[in-house]
Protein backbone atom coordinates (compact mmCIF):
# COMPACT_ATOMS: atom_id res chain seq x y z
CA UNK A 1 0.00 0.00 0.00
CA UNK A 2 1.48 3.23 -1.05
CA UNK A 3 0.50 6.90 0.16
CA UNK A 4 0.06 10.10 -1.84
CA UNK A 5 2.30 12.05 0.16
CA UNK A 6 4.90 12.89 -1.91
CA UNK A 7 6.77 15.91 0.32
CA UNK A 8 6.74 15.98 3.79
CA UNK A 9 8.36 18.63 5.81
CA UNK A 10 9.75 18.02 9.02
CA UNK A 11 10.93 21.66 10.40
CA UNK A 12 12.31 20.06 13.34
CA UNK A 13 15.29 18.43 11.56
CA UNK A 14 16.95 21.97 11.15
CA UNK A 15 19.13 21.64 14.03
CA UNK A 16 20.49 18.31 12.54
CA UNK A 17 23.47 18.97 10.91
CA UNK A 18 22.79 18.24 7.02
CA UNK A 19 25.85 15.59 6.88
CA UNK A 20 23.82 13.74 9.47
CA UNK A 21 20.70 13.68 7.47
CA UNK A 22 22.28 12.40 4.48
CA UNK A 23 23.84 9.79 6.21
CA UNK A 24 20.39 8.73 8.56
CA UNK A 25 18.92 8.79 4.67
CA UNK A 26 21.38 6.61 3.25
CA UNK A 27 20.45 4.26 6.61
CA UNK A 28 17.68 3.97 4.44
CA UNK A 29 15.71 5.70 6.52
CA UNK A 30 14.11 7.81 4.43
CA UNK A 31 15.02 9.88 1.05
CA UNK A 32 16.78 12.69 1.03
CA UNK A 33 16.19 15.39 -1.34
CA UNK A 34 18.70 17.93 -2.00
CA UNK A 35 17.01 20.34 -4.31
CA UNK A 36 14.64 21.31 -0.91
CA UNK A 37 16.71 20.99 1.42
CA UNK A 38 17.25 24.60 3.25
CA UNK A 39 19.00 25.40 6.65
CA UNK A 40 15.71 25.22 8.61
CA UNK A 41 13.86 22.26 6.72
CA UNK A 42 14.52 19.12 5.34
CA UNK A 43 12.33 17.42 2.78
CA UNK A 44 11.66 13.52 2.37
CA UNK A 45 9.68 12.25 -0.34
CA UNK A 46 8.57 8.83 -0.55
CA UNK A 47 7.47 8.58 3.00
CA UNK A 48 6.25 5.05 2.74
CA UNK A 49 9.87 4.17 2.22
CA UNK A 50 10.04 4.86 6.21
CA UNK A 51 10.51 1.28 7.68
CA UNK A 52 7.60 0.05 5.72
CA UNK A 53 6.81 -2.55 8.32
CA UNK A 54 6.38 -0.22 11.00
CA UNK A 55 3.86 1.63 9.27
CA UNK A 56 0.70 1.36 11.66
CA UNK A 57 -2.40 2.10 9.13
CA UNK A 58 -5.16 4.42 11.24
CA UNK A 59 -8.61 5.56 10.10
CA UNK A 60 -8.25 7.35 6.49
CA UNK A 61 -9.32 11.01 7.42
CA UNK A 62 -10.56 13.12 4.67
CA UNK A 63 -8.29 16.07 4.68
CA UNK A 64 -6.00 18.09 3.18
CA UNK A 65 -2.10 16.99 3.33
CA UNK A 66 -1.31 17.49 7.10
CA UNK A 67 1.53 16.56 9.25
CA UNK A 68 2.79 16.41 12.65
CA UNK A 69 6.02 15.46 13.90
CA UNK A 70 6.97 14.27 17.63
CA UNK A 71 10.48 13.52 18.88
CA UNK A 72 11.57 11.67 21.96
CA UNK A 73 14.91 11.27 23.17
CA UNK A 74 15.08 7.73 21.45
CA UNK A 75 12.17 7.64 18.30
CA UNK A 76 10.78 9.39 15.93
CA UNK A 77 6.78 9.81 15.42
CA UNK A 78 5.54 11.30 12.29
CA UNK A 79 1.53 11.54 11.75
CA UNK A 80 0.89 12.63 8.37
CA UNK A 81 -2.75 13.18 6.42
CA UNK A 82 -2.97 13.10 2.74
CA UNK A 83 -6.07 12.94 0.51
CA UNK A 84 -7.88 10.57 1.62
CA UNK A 85 -5.14 8.75 3.37
CA UNK A 86 -3.60 8.78 7.06
CA UNK A 87 -0.20 7.34 8.49
CA UNK A 88 1.35 7.22 11.41
CA UNK A 89 4.99 5.79 11.85
CA UNK A 90 7.11 4.93 14.86
CA UNK A 91 11.02 4.34 13.93
CA UNK A 92 13.58 4.28 16.07
CA UNK A 93 15.97 7.74 15.99
CA UNK A 94 19.07 6.69 13.72
CA UNK A 95 22.02 6.72 15.97
CA UNK A 96 24.13 9.20 13.81
CA UNK A 97 21.21 11.53 14.70
CA UNK A 98 21.77 11.15 18.57
CA UNK A 99 23.86 14.31 19.23
CA UNK A 100 26.64 13.24 21.52
CA UNK A 101 28.67 15.38 23.70
CA UNK A 102 31.95 17.46 23.28
CA UNK A 103 34.51 14.19 22.85
CA UNK A 104 37.47 16.32 25.02
CA UNK A 105 35.25 17.98 27.39
CA UNK A 106 34.46 13.50 28.61
CA UNK A 107 38.21 13.13 28.45
CA UNK A 108 38.46 15.89 30.64
CA UNK A 109 36.18 14.77 33.20
CA UNK A 110 37.18 11.06 32.68
CA UNK A 111 40.96 12.14 33.89
CA UNK A 112 40.17 14.52 36.32
CA UNK A 113 37.31 12.77 38.50
CA UNK A 114 37.78 10.58 40.72
CA UNK A 115 36.44 6.51 39.51
CA UNK A 116 34.00 6.16 41.88
CA UNK A 117 31.19 9.06 40.96
CA UNK A 118 32.96 9.68 36.86
CA UNK A 119 30.38 7.42 35.26
CA UNK A 120 27.49 8.86 37.07
CA UNK A 121 28.70 12.76 36.73
CA UNK A 122 29.08 11.92 32.58
CA UNK A 123 25.74 10.36 32.72
CA UNK A 124 24.53 13.29 34.36
CA UNK A 125 26.29 15.68 31.70
CA UNK A 126 25.21 13.72 29.10
CA UNK A 127 21.33 14.05 30.72
CA UNK A 128 21.66 17.66 31.07
CA UNK A 129 23.20 18.19 27.14
CA UNK A 130 20.24 15.72 25.80
CA UNK A 131 17.33 18.07 27.59
CA UNK A 132 19.36 21.09 26.48
CA UNK A 133 18.45 19.66 23.07
CA UNK A 134 15.05 18.42 23.64
CA UNK A 135 14.10 22.10 24.50
CA UNK A 136 15.46 23.12 20.89
CA UNK A 137 18.51 24.34 21.47
CA UNK A 138 21.10 24.44 18.42
CA UNK A 139 23.58 21.62 19.14
CA UNK A 140 26.53 24.20 19.39
CA UNK A 141 24.64 25.94 22.18
CA UNK A 142 23.72 22.53 23.90
CA UNK A 143 27.96 22.06 24.01
CA UNK A 144 28.92 25.00 24.99
CA UNK A 145 27.24 24.62 27.99
CA UNK A 146 28.50 21.57 28.16
CA UNK A 147 32.01 22.81 28.61
CA UNK A 148 30.71 25.12 31.47
CA UNK A 149 29.33 22.70 33.25
CA UNK A 150 32.33 20.49 32.61
CA UNK A 151 34.90 23.56 33.42
CA UNK A 152 32.82 24.20 36.21
CA UNK A 153 33.18 20.75 38.07
CA UNK A 154 36.50 20.44 37.32
CA UNK A 155 38.45 24.44 38.04
CA UNK A 156 36.74 24.74 41.57
CA UNK A 157 38.54 21.09 42.57
CA UNK A 158 42.00 21.72 40.44
CA UNK A 159 41.91 25.10 42.56
CA UNK A 160 41.18 23.84 46.13
CA UNK A 161 43.80 21.12 45.52
CA UNK A 162 46.56 23.79 44.10
CA UNK A 163 45.76 25.66 47.71
CA UNK A 164 46.52 22.73 49.49
CA UNK A 165 49.58 21.45 47.92
CA UNK A 166 50.58 24.09 45.70
CA UNK A 167 50.84 24.55 42.12
CA UNK A 168 54.63 22.93 42.57
CA UNK A 169 53.35 20.09 44.09
CA UNK A 170 50.28 19.96 41.41
CA UNK A 171 52.90 19.15 38.62
CA UNK A 172 54.65 16.93 40.72
CA UNK A 173 52.15 14.75 41.90
CA UNK A 174 50.24 14.54 38.49
CA UNK A 175 48.77 11.05 39.31
CA UNK A 176 46.39 12.67 42.20
CA UNK A 177 45.42 15.11 40.05
CA UNK A 178 43.92 13.20 37.34
CA UNK A 179 42.59 10.52 39.10
CA UNK A 180 43.57 6.50 39.03
CA UNK A 181 44.47 7.05 35.06
CA UNK A 182 48.05 8.55 34.90
CA UNK A 183 48.93 7.37 38.44
CA UNK A 184 48.29 3.60 36.79
CA UNK A 185 50.78 4.61 33.91
CA UNK A 186 53.01 5.76 36.70
CA UNK A 187 52.68 2.48 38.61
CA UNK A 188 52.98 0.41 35.11
CA UNK A 189 56.54 2.26 34.45
CA UNK A 190 57.37 2.10 37.91
CA UNK A 191 56.93 -2.23 37.84
CA UNK A 192 58.21 -1.92 34.23
CA UNK A 193 61.40 -0.90 35.89
CA UNK A 194 61.21 -3.86 38.18
CA UNK A 195 60.00 -6.48 36.20
CA UNK A 196 60.53 -9.06 39.59
CA UNK A 197 57.60 -7.31 41.34
CA UNK A 198 55.31 -8.45 39.47
CA UNK A 199 55.90 -12.24 40.35
CA UNK A 200 56.65 -10.91 44.23
CA UNK A 201 53.65 -12.50 46.15
CA UNK B 1 38.19 12.36 54.53
CA UNK B 2 38.12 8.47 55.93
CA UNK B 3 35.31 7.34 57.99
CA UNK B 4 37.14 7.59 61.51
CA UNK B 5 38.42 11.53 60.46
CA UNK B 6 34.85 12.00 60.05
CA UNK B 7 33.84 10.78 63.49
CA UNK B 8 36.35 12.68 65.08
CA UNK B 9 34.78 15.78 64.39
CA UNK B 10 31.66 16.87 65.77
CA UNK B 11 28.89 15.97 64.02
CA UNK B 12 27.38 19.35 64.41
CA UNK B 13 30.08 20.64 61.89
CA UNK B 14 28.27 19.84 58.79
CA UNK B 15 29.07 22.90 56.71
CA UNK B 16 26.09 24.66 54.80
CA UNK B 17 26.39 22.34 51.41
CA UNK B 18 26.00 19.77 53.40
CA UNK B 19 23.26 20.19 55.38
CA UNK B 20 21.96 21.23 51.55
CA UNK B 21 22.36 18.03 50.13
CA UNK B 22 21.49 16.42 52.91
CA UNK B 23 18.07 17.97 53.33
CA UNK B 24 17.73 17.52 49.10
CA UNK B 25 18.03 13.93 49.70
CA UNK B 26 15.44 13.82 52.20
CA UNK B 27 12.72 15.86 50.07
CA UNK B 28 13.63 13.58 47.13
CA UNK B 29 13.50 10.36 48.74
CA UNK B 30 13.83 7.93 47.02
CA UNK B 31 14.51 9.50 43.53
CA UNK B 32 17.74 11.68 44.27
CA UNK B 33 20.90 11.48 42.04
CA UNK B 34 23.12 13.79 40.89
CA UNK B 35 20.71 15.92 38.22
CA UNK B 36 18.07 16.05 40.51
CA UNK B 37 19.90 17.16 43.92
CA UNK B 38 20.86 19.82 42.15
CA UNK B 39 17.63 21.08 40.48
CA UNK B 40 16.28 20.82 43.70
CA UNK B 41 19.09 23.21 45.82
CA UNK B 42 18.55 25.07 42.34
CA UNK B 43 14.45 25.69 42.69
CA UNK B 44 14.56 26.09 46.12
CA UNK B 45 17.28 28.64 46.70
CA UNK B 46 18.13 29.64 43.61
CA UNK B 47 21.19 28.29 44.00
CA UNK B 48 23.14 25.86 40.99
CA UNK B 49 26.40 23.72 41.98
CA UNK B 50 28.27 22.34 39.48
CA UNK B 51 28.54 18.54 39.50
CA UNK B 52 31.94 18.45 40.59
CA UNK B 53 30.90 20.34 43.51
CA UNK B 54 27.82 18.12 44.19
CA UNK B 55 29.82 15.15 44.00
CA UNK B 56 32.59 16.06 45.86
CA UNK B 57 30.40 16.67 48.66
CA UNK B 58 28.06 13.57 47.95
CA UNK B 59 31.85 11.38 48.46
CA UNK B 60 32.63 13.20 51.50
CA UNK B 61 29.44 12.32 53.21
CA UNK B 62 29.47 9.09 52.28
CA UNK B 63 32.57 8.49 53.25
CA UNK B 64 31.55 9.72 56.67
CA UNK B 65 28.34 7.28 56.60
CA UNK B 66 26.03 9.81 56.29
CA UNK B 67 24.70 8.43 53.31
CA UNK B 68 24.65 5.71 50.96
CA UNK B 69 24.22 5.18 47.32
CA UNK B 70 22.49 2.64 45.06
CA UNK B 71 22.71 2.18 41.20
CA UNK B 72 19.08 2.21 39.57
CA UNK B 73 17.44 0.91 36.58
CA UNK B 74 18.87 1.97 33.19
CA UNK B 75 16.10 4.41 31.76
CA UNK B 76 15.15 5.62 28.13
CA UNK B 77 15.54 9.13 29.25
CA UNK B 78 18.77 8.50 29.74
CA UNK B 79 19.79 6.65 26.73
CA UNK B 80 19.26 3.56 28.56
CA UNK B 81 22.48 4.68 31.05
CA UNK B 82 21.96 3.59 35.33
CA UNK B 83 21.37 6.47 37.75
CA UNK B 84 23.19 6.43 40.75
CA UNK B 85 20.92 7.03 43.50
CA UNK B 86 21.60 8.68 46.85
CA UNK B 87 19.76 8.07 50.64
CA UNK B 88 20.25 9.45 54.05
CA UNK B 89 21.60 7.07 56.40
CA UNK B 90 20.37 6.96 60.16
CA UNK B 91 23.90 8.51 61.49
CA UNK B 92 23.13 11.04 58.43
CA UNK B 93 19.59 11.86 59.63
CA UNK B 94 21.28 12.25 63.25
CA UNK B 95 23.90 14.62 62.50
CA UNK B 96 21.52 16.83 60.39
CA UNK B 97 19.36 17.07 63.35
CA UNK B 98 22.10 18.47 65.33
CA UNK B 99 23.51 20.75 62.97
CA UNK B 100 20.62 22.16 62.53
CA UNK B 101 19.78 22.49 66.54
CA UNK B 102 22.81 23.72 67.02
CA UNK B 103 21.67 26.49 63.88
CA UNK B 104 18.79 27.37 66.21
CA UNK B 105 20.43 27.13 69.22
CA UNK B 106 22.67 30.41 67.91
CA UNK B 107 19.81 31.72 66.41
CA UNK B 108 17.59 31.60 69.03
CA UNK B 109 17.31 35.32 70.65
CA UNK B 110 18.96 36.96 68.10
CA UNK B 111 16.76 39.24 65.98
CA UNK B 112 18.18 40.33 62.41
CA UNK B 113 17.14 43.48 61.21
CA UNK B 114 14.42 42.82 58.10
CA UNK B 115 13.92 39.13 59.21
CA UNK B 116 9.96 38.11 59.81
CA UNK B 117 10.86 36.04 62.97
Amino acid sequence: MSTEITHFKISHFGRVPRKKLVEAAEANLWHYDSNNFSQSTVTIDAITEIAASNIDWTEVADQAAAAAFESAERNIWIHAAAGSAALSVTIPRPASLRTEPPRVAELLVGWCIKKRYRKALLDDLDEDFQHDLSKGMTVARARLRYWGSVLGSIIPQLLALAKRIGIVGLIADTPVVFGENLSGLAAARRYAAYPDLSTMQ
Amino acid sequence: MRQWEFFMTDVTDLTLIEQQMLLAIMRLHPNAYGVSIRDEIKTRINKEYSFGSIYAVLERLENGGLIESREGEATAVRGGRKKLYFTIAGAGEKALQASLNAMDAMRSGVKLKGAFA
